[in-house]
C-alpha cells in the first residue's frame, strides 16, 4: 500500500464523508468540524507528522463560508496533509486542536485576530493585533479594505500569552535591548540569576503584508514584497511564494532557473549562518569571533552581489523563473571565493571552540528536549539540534536540490552548542551544494514568459530557510492571490523558548533566545518599502499607521 | 620642592594616562579584529563629550549624584595619594592603599543598588559576588605580603623580596588586578548584550563620564600596585621605582587588553569559582614556601 492510500484510508476511517484529493506532494481533505480533532490526533501523533501551520481564509465569496486549513507535514514520506474545515459565516467557530497539537496555538489565535474565527475549547487571547484595535474589525476579511485606518486610543496591555503571572522579579528584554535587534518583548521572571518563567509579546511590526498581497498587488509584484519580509533570508520567501504559485498553476520552470534558485538559496544560507555565528560570539563576549565571522561573511556577500547584482534583496525571482543568469566567469569566481570562505571559516571555528567561555556557555545551556521539540514541531537548526532529522531540501526536494548530494547534520543534545554545531556543519554542506550545482548547471533559458494562472487553485510551498521551513500557502485569484499566507520559521520556534529558558541562568538568556536565530520581523511579516519603492523607517511607518 | 614637582607630574600622568591607555587598548583590539579602530585619543573625546551633555538625574536622585561624585573623588585621590606616598617613601603606604581601594570598590558596588532598575541591581549584585572573592583576596594577598616582609610599607631595594613565596604572591596580585579591571571575561557587571550595561544602565552624560573615568583610573591603580611590588628589589630610588612601575603598568595594560580580546565573557556562577581555583593554590603554595624558608 503506498503512503497516500494509507493516509486516505486513515482519514476515511475517521471521517467517511471526507472529500479528499491529491495534488503533487499534498493531500487535501475537507472534513466536518466534529471530526477535526480526531483527525488531527491521528495525523499528528498516530501517523507521526509534524504540524506546519494553519491558515484562515474568508471564502464567503467562493462558497459562502470561512475556512481553516490545518497543514501537517510527513517529512519522511515527502508529503503535506491539509485538513480543511468550514466555519459558519454568521458565527465562525471551529474546535481548537491546541491541546492535541500545541504547535497550533499561534496560528489559531492569528486566524481569530485577523478573520474573527473563534476557537472552542481553549483559552483565547490577542496575538497579532494590539489591544486597542477595534474588536469587530478583522483585517483579512474581504470586505475590509487593505488601507483601513481605524480610530484608536493607544493603550497599554498586560503581557500574558503564556499563562498566569509567575513569581520572581520581572526582567524586561525588549522591545529595545542590545541582545535583540528587532522590536520584540520577553519578560523573564528571575529568582536570583535563575529564570523561572518567561512571557512573550511579539508582532510589534505586523503590517498586514498578506492583506496587501491579496488586495493591492499583482502576482509578480508579490515576489518583491515577499523578498522584503526578511532582511536576511528574504530570497527564501520569494522562492517559496513563486513556487507556491507555480505549483498551483502547474507551471514548470526551466531547469537552469531551478539551479540558480538553489545556488542563491545556499549563498543566502551561508551568509545567514555566518551572521548568526558572529552574533552568538558577540553575545558571549567574544567580539574577536564576531568581527572575523563578519569579515568572512563579506566574501559571501561578494558572491551574492556577483551572482544577483545585489548584496541582499536580490530581486531576481519571478513566477516562471529568474531574471539573472550565471555565466562561466561568475562561476569560476564564485568557486574561487568559496575556497577562501571554506578555509577561513574552518580556521575561525577551530579558534572559537578553543575559547573556554564559548564552550562553557554553549554546552548544556538552553536545552530543548527532543519530546518538546516534537510536540511544538520546531523547525530548522532548532529541530536538528534536538535530534529531529528533518530538512525540507531533502524531504520534499524543490528547485534543484534533487541534483545535490548533501548531509543533514543532526545533534541530539538539544543545547545551544548543538544548534551552533548544526549551523557550522551546514555552512560546509552549503558550500558543497553550491559547488555541485555550479558544476552541473544545465544550459537553457532561465525564465518562461507565457503562462496562465487559473483561479481557485491552491498550493502549499515549503522552503528550507536558514532558520527552518518557510511556508507559503496560496489560493489563486484573478490577477492576484485570493489568499496568501506566510509562515516564517521563527513563528514556529519562539514558543519553544519557554522550555529553553526556564531554569537557566539569566546570563544565558540572550544566547538561548539567539540560538533559534530569531527573525522577528519575518515572524511578524514586516514590510517597509512604500509604493514608490522608497525605504521607510519603522518610526515613520508607526507614525503614519497611528 | 623636588618632591612636590614629581608628585604633581605623576599625579598629572595618573589622571591623563588611563583614558589614553584605553584608547591604545581599543586600537590593539581593533587590530586583533582586523579593524583599523578609532584614534588613541578617542576615549578622551568620548569622555569630554559625555561631560558636555546635559545632566539627567537618574532614578535615585541626589543620592546617586553624591555617591558618584564621591566615587570619582576617591578614585582620583587613591591614585594621587599612592604616587605621592610612594615618592615620599611613606611607611604605611600599603595599609592606606588597601583602605582607599576598598572604599572605592564599596561605593562602586553600592551606587547601582540605589536605582530600582533590575538590570542595574543584577549588575551590581554580580559585582558584589565577584568582589567578595577578588577584592577580599586582594586584601589577603597584600596582608600576607605585609606579614611576610614584616612591614606595612614598601621595602625599597630589599633582595629578600626575591624569594619564591613573595614572587608567587605578587603574581597572584597580577591576576587579581586583571579581574578587578573588569575586562572580559570578568565584565559581568556591565555585560552589555545581557544586561544592557547593567550596573551603569541608569547613568548618562556627566555622571556616566565620571564613572567611566573613575573606572579607568582604577584600572591603572590595580596595575600599578603589583608593578611596584615586583620592581621593589631592583632599585634604591623611589622615583625610579615609580617610573618603572608606570612603564610596567602601561605594558600590562596592553597585555591585558590583548588577553581580553582573545576571550569570551564568563558567568557569575562560574567566575568566582574560576578565580578561586587560581588564588587558593597559589596562596597555599606561597605560604608553604614561606614556611620552608623560600
Amino acid at each position: 500500500m503506498d503512503i497516500i492510500s494509507k493516509y486516505i484510508d486513515a482519514i476515511k476511517a475517521i471521517e467517511p464523508r471526507a472529500d479528499i484529493h491529491v495534488s503533487d506532494d499534498t493531500v487535501y481533505t475537507t472534513v466536518s468540524s466534529s471530526k477535526l480533532r480526531d483527525l488531527a490526533k491521528a495525523i499528528y501523533w498516530d501517523m507521526d507528522c509534524f504540524f506546519r501551520t494553519c491558515v484562515g481564509a474568508d471564502e464567503r465569496s467562493i462558497n459562502g463560508f470561512y475556512a481553516l486549513y490545518h497543514i501537517f507535514g510527513d517529512d519522511r514520506n515527502g508529503l503535506n496533509i491539509v485538513l480543511k474545515v468550514y466555519a459558519d459565516p454568521n458565527n465562525p467557530t471551529i474546535p481548537s486542536i491546541v491541546d492535541i497539537v500545541p504547535a497550533a496555538d499561534w496560528c489559531e489565535m492569528e486566524a481569530r485576530d485577523l478573520l474573527g474565527i473563534e476557537f472552542s475549547g481553549r483559552k483565547q487571547y490577542r496575538l497579532v493585533l494590539p489591544p486597542y484595535w477595534p474588536k469587530d474589525l478583522y483585517p483579512l476579511r474581504k470586505e475590509v479594505p487593505y488601507n483601513v485606518k481605524p480610530q484608536v486610543i493607544i493603550s497599554s496591555e498586560k503581557v500574558g500569552s503564556w499563562g498566569k503571572a509567575p513569581t520572581g522579579v520581572a526582567v524586561p528584554v525588549g522591545p529595545y535591548h542590545p541582545a535583540l535587534h528587532e522590536p520584540e518583548y520577553f519578560e523573564l521572571y528571575v529568582e536570583g540569576e535563575r529564570v523561572v518563567d518567561v512571557r512573550y509579546r511579539g508582532f510589534h511590526v505586523h503590517r498586514g503584508i498578506e492583506k496587501l498581497g491579496e488586495s493591492k498587488l499583482t502576482y509578480q509584484q508579490v515576489n518583491f514584497v515577499a523578498e522584503r519580509i526578511c532582511g536576511i533570508c528574504g530570497f527564501e520567501h520569494s522562492v517559496c511564494y513563486a513556487q507556491a504559485i507555480e505549483k498551483a498553476a502547474g507551471i514548470e520552470i526551466p531547469e537552469r532557473a531551478k539551479f540558480i534558485r538553489s545556488i542563491v538559496l545556499e549563498v543566502e544560507r551561508i551568509h545567514s549562518h555566518l551572521l548568526w555565528v558572529g552574533v552568538a560570539a558577540h553575545l558571549l563576549g567574544y567580539d574577536t569571533g564576531f568581527m572575523h565571522t563578519w569579515r568572512i561573511r563579506e566574501h559571501v556577500m561578494v558572491i551574492a552581489e556577483m551572482l544577483t547584482g545585489s548584496r541582499k534583496t536580490y530581486g531576481i525571482n519571478l513566477i516562471g523563473g529568474v531574471r539573472k543568469d550565471i555565466n562561466e566567469e561568475k562561476k569560476r569566481r564564485a568557486l574561487d571565493v568559496l575556497k577562501i570562505i571554506e578555509k577561513e571559516f574552518a580556521e575561525l571555528v577551530k579558534t572559537m571552540v578553543n575559547v573556554p567561555q564559548i564552550m562553557k556557555r554553549l554546552k548544556g545551556t538552553g536545552i530543548l528536549p527532543r519530546e518538546d521539540a516534537r510536540k511544538l514541531s520546531v523547525v530548522g537548526p532548532t529541530a536538528r539540534g534536538s535530534g529531529l532529522d528533518r530538512d525540507i531540501r531533502r524531504d520534499l526536494p524543490y528547485a534543484a536540490y534533487g541534483y545535490a548530494d548533501f548531509n543533514v547534520p543532526v545533534y541530539d543534545e538539544g543545547d545551544n552548542l548543538s544548534r551552533f554545531l548544526v549551523r557550522v556543519d551546514e555552512v560546509y554542506e552549503s558550500i558543497s551544494i553550491i559547488r555541485q550545482l555550479l558544476d552541473q548547471l544545465p544550459q537553457g533559458p532561465i525564465m518562461i514568459e507565457e503562462f496562465d494562472i487559473p483561479e481557485g487553485r491552491m498550493a502549499v510551498s515549503v522552503v528550507e530557510a536558514p532558520r527552518g521551513e518557510d511556508i507559503h500557502f496560496v489560493i489563486t485569484g484573478r490577477g492576484k492571490p485570493y489568499r496568501w499566507k506566510v509562515r516564517a520559521p521563527t513563528y514556529q520556534n519562539i514558543p519553544a523558548l519557554r522550555v529553553m529558558l526556564r531554569d537557566q541562568p539569566l546570563a544565558d538568556a540572550p544566547i538561548t533566545i539567539a540560538s533559534i536565530d530569531p527573525c522577528f520581523s519575518c515572524t511578524d511579516r514586516v514590510f517597509i518599502i512604500d509604493k514608490h519603492g522608497h525605504r521607510k523607517s519603522l518610526d515613520q511607518i508607526m507614525y503614519r499607521w497611528r | 620642592m623636588e618632591y612636590l614637582i614629581f608628585s604633581i607630574v605623576f599625579a598629572g600622568l595618573s589622571l591623563l594616562i588611563p583614558p589614553l591607555m584605553d584608547g591604545i587598548e581599543r586600537k590593539i583590539r581593533a587590530r586583533v579584529h582586523s579593524r583599523i579602530g578609532p584614534p588613541i585619543t578617542q576615549t578622551w573625546y568620548d569622555l569630554l563629550k559625555l561631560f558636555e551633555k546635559e545632566l539627567v538625574i537618574p532614578e535615585g536622585g541626589l543620592h546617586i549624584i553624591i555617591l558618584s561624585l564621591l566615587y570619582a573623588m576617591l578614585a582620583i585621590l587613591t591614585i594621587i595619594f599612592t604616587v605621592s606616598m610612594v615618592l615620599m617613601g611613606y611607611r604605611y603606604v600599603l595599609i592606606v592603599i588597601i583602605t582607599l581601594f576598598l572604599f572605592v570598590q564599596a561605593i562602586f558596588t553600592t551606587v547601582p543598588f540605589i536605582t530600582s532598575n533590575p538590570f542595574a541591581i543584577i549588575g551590581a549584585s554580580r559585582e558584589v559576588m565577584l568582589a567578595l572573592v577578588n577584592e577580599v583576596f586582594f586584601v589577603i594577598i597584600l596582608g600576607l605580603y605585609m606579614f611576610f616582609t614584616g612591614s606595612p610599607g614598601l621595602l625599597l631595594g630589599s633582595t629578600s623580596l626575591l624569594r619564591a613565596s613573595m614572587i608567587l604572591l605578587v603574581i597572584t596580585l597580577f591576576v587579581s588586578a586583571y579581574v578587578a579591571s573588569g575586562r572580559i571575561p570578568f565584565d559581568i557587571a556591565e555585560a552589555e548584550p545581557e544586561l544592557a550595561s547593567g550596573a551603569l544602565i541608569e547613568f548618562s552624560g556627566p555622571i556616566l563620564g565620571m564613572f567611566m573615568y573613575s573606572n579607568f583610573i582604577k584600572r591603572l591603580f590595580v596595575k600599578l600596585v603589583p608593578s611596584m611590588l615586583i620592581l621593589l628589589p631592583f632599585t634604591n630610588n623611589w622615583l625610579y621605582l615609580l617610573i618603572g612601575s608606570f612603564a610596567m603598568a602601561i605594558i600590562l595594560w596592553v597585555l591585558y587588553g590583548l588577553i581580553a580580546a582573545l576571550l569570551g565573557r564568563t558567568r557569575v556562577d562560574i567566575a568566582p569559582i574560576s578565580i578561586l581555583k587560581i588564588y587558593i593554590p597559589f596562596i597555599i603554595v606561597s605560604i608553604l614556601l614561606y614556611l620552608a624558608g623560600y
